[in-house]
């Protein structure tokens, strides 16, 4: 009786998970979540890194097209996350590692930075890298960045039931994940409501400005990464554009930011550009991210940057 | 160890497997082979809490043994207090001692005085409050003769720590579950299936029912300020279905994988949102706890014997110490007093066992009266879990103040939440516990033809598949 017994669970528990493996093949991808994509395919060489302010608003294919008409070919990939997700630290670091196709040694490299991707919360005094915010998210818990379907990831990570990525293949959502790893959300840009969205992103800013300082840890996995990129192409440091509100709060709390990245940025002889210049030209979805036309402005900004003065 | 978590759909099978097979010809083997996996899943979680309980089986083993021995009543009632010095001193020390120190400090404050009272930082071991239980009846019951102790060191160690069971119950007595460690356990092939099919039952009330009504109810409880009185209504009663989900599904789930063991758990829940008064809905929530005080608390204060005073006294006394076993919280006190005065009136007026039976027995429909005593209970019962929710007792208050004091119907807002193709998902919950109201659980279908059975299994497999949450939520019983 008890072989009857595991024979009929194991078929239950066999077609339980043959759904799973049916739908996670032909139904998980860019709309999957705001991550899943970048979690799959191959190794890549060229790389474009930071937080959501990158993954929004640094657009490859934009990039690599421009390079393409000026003779150079560069594949980039868009592997920024958010804030809270891939701030400089261990994780991304390892991440980045095992995304990066190491045989290429003629890559490029946009790495976006601000105040908070290398700041931690106050109350970690000891700067312990063990009590950083992204600990316990997808990019600590999941050991495998190019395998299709990535089960781990969907496993650990997607948290809803995996009927859903049948739906939201086929339904109408705000954001898309690219291929190229640009997350392209679309939302409808209601400029009465904008000021009003600023001002709230600005408000918490302002209490998180007051509950985070930086980390020497977070800079010293910055450099780390620069370090272990630099091997393999060229690195530009980049500051995007934020409404004027919140580069206000950055400025007033992190005053020596932008001398420090610098130096950063003269020590390893790469360039680093800020583009708030450019703020009366973009627009924000809520004064922290491009919308995806600023995105495709910022992105051309940044063509020409590298076509222009990337090796001087 | 999570039961909604990956390892664990891992370990089960495995340890079902070494159990039944190599195990299986030596109970001393199969026995020691428990303990060692219920440590490996509780160590899952933090290895460091095994010692304690290691220590207190220990005591209890021990002095469980000297109970016997020693005929001497004060010799006896010293060895007593010993183990319940050591079991309660665990729980006072990990669970309350931050609470009497903040609230020693208030009272102080109150005078003028600030006394500097530290705070201890460390967490909660998992499942204390359940297992320190279990141990401790055993310990009472012996004393009180009702129990011969175990010379069974590995029966007795299995009992305290079988991993079904450990972390949230049921809490189970060495009277019901002791004796099942020292026969040889034979697989039934009907009892296994039924565990699975309580399993999955489980599962459904946890990962669809329990892990999405949160979602809706910490929003709700979170924002109460931007919501009108129906929504909090709705957020309460979110609540209600999350806590049952949750700990319901968590019972059926221990219950059912103890059975694939053979193994059979006390039941925990008897379908408590279709009581009709408070008493019976304190007769079917939480049953192994519910008994657990009346046996070893309120009948030792007198129970209902003697004046009106007496047991107005000893009501309230199980019901406060019911809500702080929850929690170092004045939200469960207050929860528990709630509870009380809702008792009270019954038991004074003798009607509280009026309702022994099954709701509406033998029909599929309940006649009006029944209805509306449902509703009733089940509306007062929103209004306590508010109390047991809330952050704080401000927080219950303006929730409960919004809710009522500033009522205010807005149609648009509970409309937003009871259109959600969920609602679809919660009222057929409602349904299929309803109809199965008289049976231990509700997909006990063993005696249906194969065609309905299958087409159940894959309807719950279907549920859990589109609106399952799989973030591994934590079980809520895990922190009290």
């Amino acid at each position: 009786m008890i072989k009857k017994f595991i024979y009929k669970t194991f078929f239950f528990i066999s077609v339980f998970i043959l759904f799973h493996l049916v739908f996670a093949i032909f139904f998980a991808g860019g709309k999957t979540d705001a991550f899943y994509l970048r979690f799959t395919a191959n190794k890549e060489s060229s790389l474009i890194l930071g937080s959501s302010r990158a993954a929004q608003g640094i657009i490859p294919s934009i990039i690599n097209n421009k390079l393409k008409i000026n003779g150079i070919q560069k594949n980039l990939y868009n592997f920024s996350f958010t804030v809270s997700h891939s701030p400089f630290g261990p994780v991304y670091y390892n991440a980045i590692k095992k995304k990066l196709n190491h045989q290429n040694k003629n890559a490029v490299f946009i790495i976006e930075v601000n105040p908070w991707s290398i700041s931690k919360e106050k109350t970690n005094n000891n700067d312990d890298c063990s009590l950083f915010r992204e600990q316990d998210l997808c990019l600590a818990n999941t050991t495998s960045f190019n395998i299709t379907p990535n089960l781990e990831y969907l496993v650990k990570n997607y948290g809803r039931g995996w009927g859903n990525l049948l739906i939201s293949k086929y339904s109408d959502s705000y954001f898309i994940l690219n291929s190229d790893g640009w997350l392209e959300v679309t939302i409808d840009l209601d400029v009465n409501n904008l000021d009003e969205k600023i001002k709230e992103k600005t408000k918490e800013y302002i209490e998180k400005a007051k509950a985070y300082n930086l980390s020497l840890k977070r800079i010293q996995y910055l450099i780390k990464t620069i370090e272990m990129l630099e091997s393999h192409g060229d690195i530009l440091l980049v500051r995007l554009p934020v409404s004027n509100q919140i580069y206000d709060v950055e400025k007033e709390y992190f005053l020596k930011f932008d001398i420090l990245i610098s130096n950063i940025a003269q020590k390893y002889n790469i360039q680093y550009l800020t583009l708030q210049e450019h703020e009366n030209k973009i627009i924000t979805t809520d004064g922290n991210h491009l919308y995806k036309e600023s995105g495709r402005f910022i992105s051309e900004k940044i063509a020409d940057f590298i076509l222009t003065g990337f090796n001087k | 160890m999570l039961f909604n978590s990956i390892e664990f759909a891992v370990f089960l099978p495995v340890v079902f497997l070494l159990y039944w097979f190599v195990f299986k010809k030596n109970l001393k083997l199969q026995n020691i082979f428990i303990i060692l996996i219920s440590y490996v899943f509780y160590g899952w979680w933090d290895w460091r809490f095994l010692s304690l309980i290691i220590i207190s089986s220990s005591v209890d083993f021990f002095i469980g043994n000297q109970l016997a021995a020693v005929s001497k009543q004060k010799t006896r009632k010293i060895l007593l207090l010993l183990s319940v010095f050591v079991n309660i001193g665990f729980l006072g020390f990990f669970k309350y001692f931050n609470f009497f120190a903040e609230n020693f400090a208030q009272a102080f404050s109150l005078l003028g005085k600030n006394p500097d009272v530290n705070r201890l930082n460390i967490i909660l071991p998992v499942g204390i409050s359940f297992y320190t239980f279990q141990t401790l009846s055993y310990t009472i019951d012996v004393y009180k003769r009702k129990l011969n102790p175990t010379k069974d060191i590995f029966a007795f160690f299995a009992f305290v720590s079988f991993f079904p069971q450990l972390v949230a119950g049921p809490i189970e007595r060495a009277k019901n579950l002791l004796p099942q460690f020292y026969k040889k356990r034979t697989f039934d092939y009907s009892n296994a299936s039924d565990g699975m099919r309580q399993i999955l039952w489980g599962l459904f009330k946890k990962i669809v029912i329990a892990d999405n009504c949160a979602i809706y109810a910490n929003d709700i409880f979170s924002n109460y300020s931007d919501y009108s009185g129906t929504t909090l209504i709705l957020g309460a009663f979110f609540f209600a279905m999350q806590i049952y989900g949750d700990f319901s599904g968590y019972s059926d789930i221990a219950i059912g994988t103890a059975r694939l063991f053979s193994f059979n758990l006390m039941k925990n829940f008897a379908f408590p949102y279709f009581s009709r008064d408070i008493a019976e809905f304190w007769r079917r929530w939480h049953i192994s706890l519910s008994t657990w005080f009346r046996d070893y608390v309120y009948i030792p204060l007198g129970g209902s014997r003697g004046g009106n005073l007496m047991k107005i006294r000893n009501t309230f006394i199980i019901f406060l110490v019911s809500g702080f076993w929850h929690g170092a919280n004045w939200t469960f006190i207050v929860w528990g007093a709630i509870n009380a005065f809702y008792f009270l009136p019954l038991m004074l007026l003798k009607k509280n066992r009026i309702n022994t039976n099954n709701v509406a027995e033998g029909k599929l429909f309940p006649n009006f009266k029944e209805l509306l005593q449902i509703g009733v209970t089940f509306f007062i019962t929103l209004i306590a879990w508010v109390f047991f929710r809330a952050e704080n007792l401000p927080h219950a208050l303006n929730y409960l103040s919004h809710m009522f004091l500033n009522f205010s119907v807005n149609p648009g807002q509970f409309i937003l939440y009871v259109k959600n193709s969920f609602s679809l998902v919660i009222l057929l919950f409602i349904i299929v516990e309803w109809l199965n109201r008289e049976k231990d659980h509700a997909l006990k279908i063993g005696y249906l033809n194969p065609s309905f059975r299958y087409f159940s299994y894959f309807t719950v497999f279907f549920l859990i598949f589109f609106f399952g949450n799989f973030s591994q939520q934590t079980f809520i019983y895990f922190q009290f």
